[in-house]
């Protein structure tokens, strides 16, 4: 019996769980194109937005250890900005550049690591999701899908 | 080079390094898993036509409970679950009796086989009986 990656609950948790907490940054992008006329994320939103995303995804993953790497990485970006912005030569264009490479690095990482982690949890170990309405979704279309078949 | 920008990569440098290292852990954890029911496909013991028919019947009795499960409600379901008590524990004894894995794999299969979740512990029920019964 294959573990498949076509699975509507993996995908569904990985959408609450990974794509939602990206809203922010999204709309943030969308504001600044519509405003700006360019998607502009400024360095602030980014590594907060990746310092929480990080917290996040550490906290709802079952492992200890992955966990404290999480953890360890979101504390990271925070004094690393607030490094840049109250030195004297510090928000020079260099090392905003290197801070915004990093900060994307980890997002696009971290994403791929929670999608693992939702197929780890949803697809092998068989877990129900934790969200009530997703997973009576889930159970409703599956019984449609059934009655349809038979 | 100043020293914030030294601080700025040497700090952005090790956050990426420690994230790449998340992701191989998390990579690991899913191969152990698989590893798990690649070796319980290939070692298990289910040789016996009666066990066989056996474990269809059980497999079988676990669906029924699974779709009475999701048609109830929550004091209905703790009633389905003591009634049934008996059914998931003769269920997890035979799945650990027949499945024939190192002892570190084992102790990650019951834990599976008695996660908190009641559908949970069922599916994956379901999902070792049908290995082992593909393999027989």
């Amino acid at each position: 019996m294959k573990n498949k990656i076509f699975n509507s609950r993996l995908w569904i948790s990985y959408v609450i769980h990974s794509l939602i907490p990206l809203l922010p940054l999204l709309v943030k992008g969308i504001i600044g194109s519509i405003i700006d006329g360019g998607i502009n994320i400024d360095v602030p939103t980014l590594s907060i937005s990746v310092a929480m995303y990080t917290i996040g995804t550490g906290i709802s993953s079952e492992n200890f250890l992955l966990f404290i790497v999480y953890f360890f990485v979101a504390c990271l970006l925070l004094p690393v900005y607030g490094a840049i912005e109250s030195s004297s030569s510090g928000a020079s264009n260099t090392n905003t550049l290197i801070f915004t490479i990093a900060c994307w690095l980890i997002l696009v990482v971290a994403m791929i690591t929670s999608f693992f982690e939702s197929y780890k949890s949803y697809v092998i170990e068989c877990r129900p999701l934790e969200v009530k309405f997703a997973q009576n979704l889930i159970d409703l279309t599956s019984n449609l899908s059934k009655t349809n078949n038979s | 080079m100043s020293s914030t920008t030294s601080i700025t990569i040497i700090l952005s440098f090790i956050g990426v390094v420690a994230m790449i290292l998340a992701a191989i852990l998390t990579v690991l954890d899913v191969r152990k898993l698989q590893n798990l029911e690649q070796e319980i496909k290939n070692n298990c013991n289910v040789n016996d036509a009666e066990d066989y028919q056996d474990f269809q019947q059980l497999g079988r009795q676990l669906t029924k409970l699974k779709n009475q499960l999701l048609k109830s409600d929550n004091r209905e379901k703790i009633r389905l679950m003591y009634e049934n008590e008996g059914l998931i524990h003769e269920v997890q004894e035979k799945i650990e009796f027949y499945v024939n894995v190192k002892p570190a794999m084992k102790k990650k299969l019951t834990e599976l086989l008695r996660q908190e979740s009641d559908l949970g512990k069922i599916d994956y029920m379901n999902k070792i009986i049908k290995l082992l019964l593909i393999k027989s």
